[in-house]
């Protein structure tokens, strides 16, 4: 995600990438930084005191909380990568530290960005389907790449249930409001993982997740929600505007972790970071609230706890 | 070879004129008539495929030499335990009785006769080809299942539950159990499920329901069964599974044959085209009876499908996992 999120502050207008620390950026990135004149360093304590306004963390999920409490300590804005955090107890302290400093947290759940679950959450919300019933999100992907081995670490990225389920929650919660109950099962196969969760919501409305780290086919998501008006649907593999099927002959392999790419008129990546900064400096809030990041960091630890107890996992108000 | 002498002894269910249809067809079989409770359907049906009516469940025992027991779901039971004993072949519609001790019973009177339970989808070469890849070992072990099997809400005795018996759980959970323990065996191990009346508000049942299952070998299994489709959405009904296995994933779309038709203002409307499964069960089922071979799918295998819905319904209610029969 690292990558995406230069190349996004790279086109906001108003922004100013002034740094990057990382242990390893690569050739791509570095080459970004020395054009945009950003230093690139791995001392994050100095970046920090730079003279910053804001910093984005983009890191193995395990390092959020630290990171976030480092930056509100220097008074810095932050702008973190989902998942917050693995547990809802580090989510809230994250959140504690920026309220302590003063300062403001964004979250990247960027699904709300893409635009069509925007839509599909407008048009619930705008009653198209009556009262919504049942809502059904899938997110596949293939197993995360060696390079990239801190998403197959349970401890480290949560595994596939919150490193990939929490965007959905997130999504499900800002759309069919807080949930009741959870019940979750995964199975996995060496750094393949699928999983699927059952969440009962307030009010009575169904939903559920499909997630793999097992799709041969690649990156794909599809979402549906269905009521007593209607149905909504839709598939990131029939609304693909490009596609581009490389011959398997060729020597440039899939990418460690797949991310949808987004083209800079329609980039959701640089919408909700644009969002941020302008929130950062003075404009209203964005789409996504701390309180909501700590609500699917919630949803994504019951789930687990359900899927290692298999059993149903009732939920304390998941909107504090 | 002589034809097979059969009769319909209820006829009330969705499935029964379809079958009827095959049955009058069928060069292998003498559809001998059609009993139902009510009489004025019983001719309805009977008009249209040539079939005489028959007054009685009497009257089917003395003519036929196997039966076809297709009503509603709650009419089922007691027209078994009417032929049971009369050395009739039976082929029963799913779900194999409405409440557990139903099904408990029917599983008993099968001893006594070859029963059959009307599954045809493992007829359908969508499910015959996932259970090759199964099989040969191309999909290598399979680790979870991810079933739809949803419709319509189809109207009629669906809304009224002392002829349905349940909701969309009793109806459409069973295609999709069936499939993965005749493909893969064991049994279930745990279930977990969420329902409720959420698409069409006064339905005496659910649904809507999501179930989330366990097999005794550890695979993970999701089926959902609900009637969360528009009214004439163009495939409506769906019948689903997704398969992650160790060396790929399978699909399977059992209704995906089908061919678009734009009308003259472009609405879409689909014509359903591909295997004739129900042919297919039928046709083998009749050679079995014919042939004094065991029934295709017997009854133990059509109750251990029913069972995940009851243990299913079960669930819903505690909000916890439950343990099927």
């Amino acid at each position: 995600m690292g990558k995406t999120h230069v190349l996004s502050l790279l086109a906001t207008a108003g922004a100013e990438l002034a740094g990057v620390a990382a242990p390893d950026i690569g050739p791509e990135v570095a080459e970004l930084c020395r054009v945009a004149g950003a230093q690139v360093s791995d001392d994050v304590a100095g970046l920090l005191k730079s003279g910053l306004d804001a910093v984005v963390i983009a890191t193995p999920t395990d390092t959020h909380v630290s990171l976030v409490e480092e930056a509100a300590a220097a008074g810095l804005h932050v702008f973190c990568e989902k998942p917050l955090a693995l547990d809802v107890k580090q989510a809230r302290a994250a959140v504690d530290a920026c309220e302590r400093a003063g300062v403001k947290l964004a979250v990247g759940h960027v699904v709300r960005y893409f635009p069509a679950y925007a839509k599909i959450r407008e048009l619930v919300k705008r009653g198209e389907i009556g009262s919504p019933a049942m809502a059904k999100c899938r997110r596949m992907s293939g197993p995360p790449g060696e390079a990239r081995g801190w998403y197959a670490e349970g401890l480290r990225s949560g595994g596939v249930i919150t490193d990939m389920g929490v965007h959905d929650f997130d999504w499900l919660l800002w759309c069919l409001g807080p949930v009741e109950r959870v019940s979750a099962l995964v199975a996995e196969r060496g750094a393949g993982q699928v999983a699927m969760v059952v969440l009962a919501h307030e009010g009575g409305a169904i939903s559920s997740v499909e997630l793999s780290w097992m799709d041969p086919t690649g990156f794909w998501t599809a979402v549906e929600v269905s009521g007593p008006g209607g149905l909504l649907s839709h598939d990131s593999r029939s609304s693909a505007t490009f596609r581009f099927d490389q011959d398997p002959r060729s020597e440039t392999g899939p990418p460690a972790v797949e991310v949808p790419v987004g083209e800079p008129l329609n980039d959701p990546y640089h919408d909700e970071l644009a969002d941020a900064l302008a929130w950062f400096g003075g404009g209203p809030a964005p789409r996504v609230s701390p309180a909501d990041a700590v609500a699917a960091v919630a949803l994504a630890e019951a789930a687990r706890r359900s899927a290692s107890t298999r059993e149903t996992v009732p939920l304390r108000s998941a909107t504090p | 070879m002589a034809k097979l002498p059969v009769a319909m002894v209820g006829a009330g269910h969705v499935h029964a004129p379809g079958y009827l249809r095959w049955l009058s067809a069928s060069p292998d079989v003498e559809l001998v008539g059609v009993y139902d409770v009510d009489p004025a359907r019983a001719s309805e049906l009977a008009d249209s495929t040539g079939a005489p009516v028959l007054a009685s469940v009497e009257a089917c025992l003395s003519l036929a030499r196997a039966a076809v027991v297709c009503p509603e779901p709650t009419r089922q039971f007691g027209l078994v335990q009417a032929v049971a004993g009369a050395g009739l072949a039976l082929l029963v519609e799913k779900p194999l009785g409405v409440t557990p001790s139903e099904s408990d019973a029917l599983l008993g009177l099968s001893a006594k006769m070859p029963l059959s339970v009307a599954l045809p989808v493992r007829y359908h070469p969508g499910a015959t080809r996932l259970r090759r890849a199964a099989q040969d070992g191309s999909l290598g072990e399979a680790v979870a299942v991810w079933a739809t099997n949803r419709n319509r809400f189809p109207g009629g005795w669906f809304a009224d539950l002392s002829l349905a018996g349940g909701g969309c759980l009793l109806d459409h959970v069973v295609h999709a159990a069936d499939l993965v323990g005749w493909i893969w065996g064991g049994s279930w191990a745990s279930v977990r499920a969420e329902a409720g009346v959420l698409h069409h508000a006064g339905l005496p049942a659910e649904d809507t329901a999501m179930v989330l299952a366990e097999r005794s070998n550890g695979m993970i299994v999701t089926i959902d069964p609900s009637m969360s489709r528009p009214d004439g959405m163009p495939g409506a009904l769906d019948l689903t599974m997704r398969v992650w296995g160790e060396r790929g994933v399978a699909s399977v779309d059992i209704f995906a044959e089908r061919v678009g038709v734009y009308d003259r203002t472009g609405r879409l409307r689909q014509e359903l085209v591909g295997a004739d499964m129900d042919g297919a069960m039928l046709g083998d089922w009749v050679r079995s009876v014919t042939a004094d071979l065991s029934p295709p799918v017997p009854a133990s295998e059509g109750f251990a499908a029913t069972s995940l819905a009851f243990a299913a319904q079960q669930a819903v209610a505690t909000h916890s996992a439950v343990r099927p029969v």
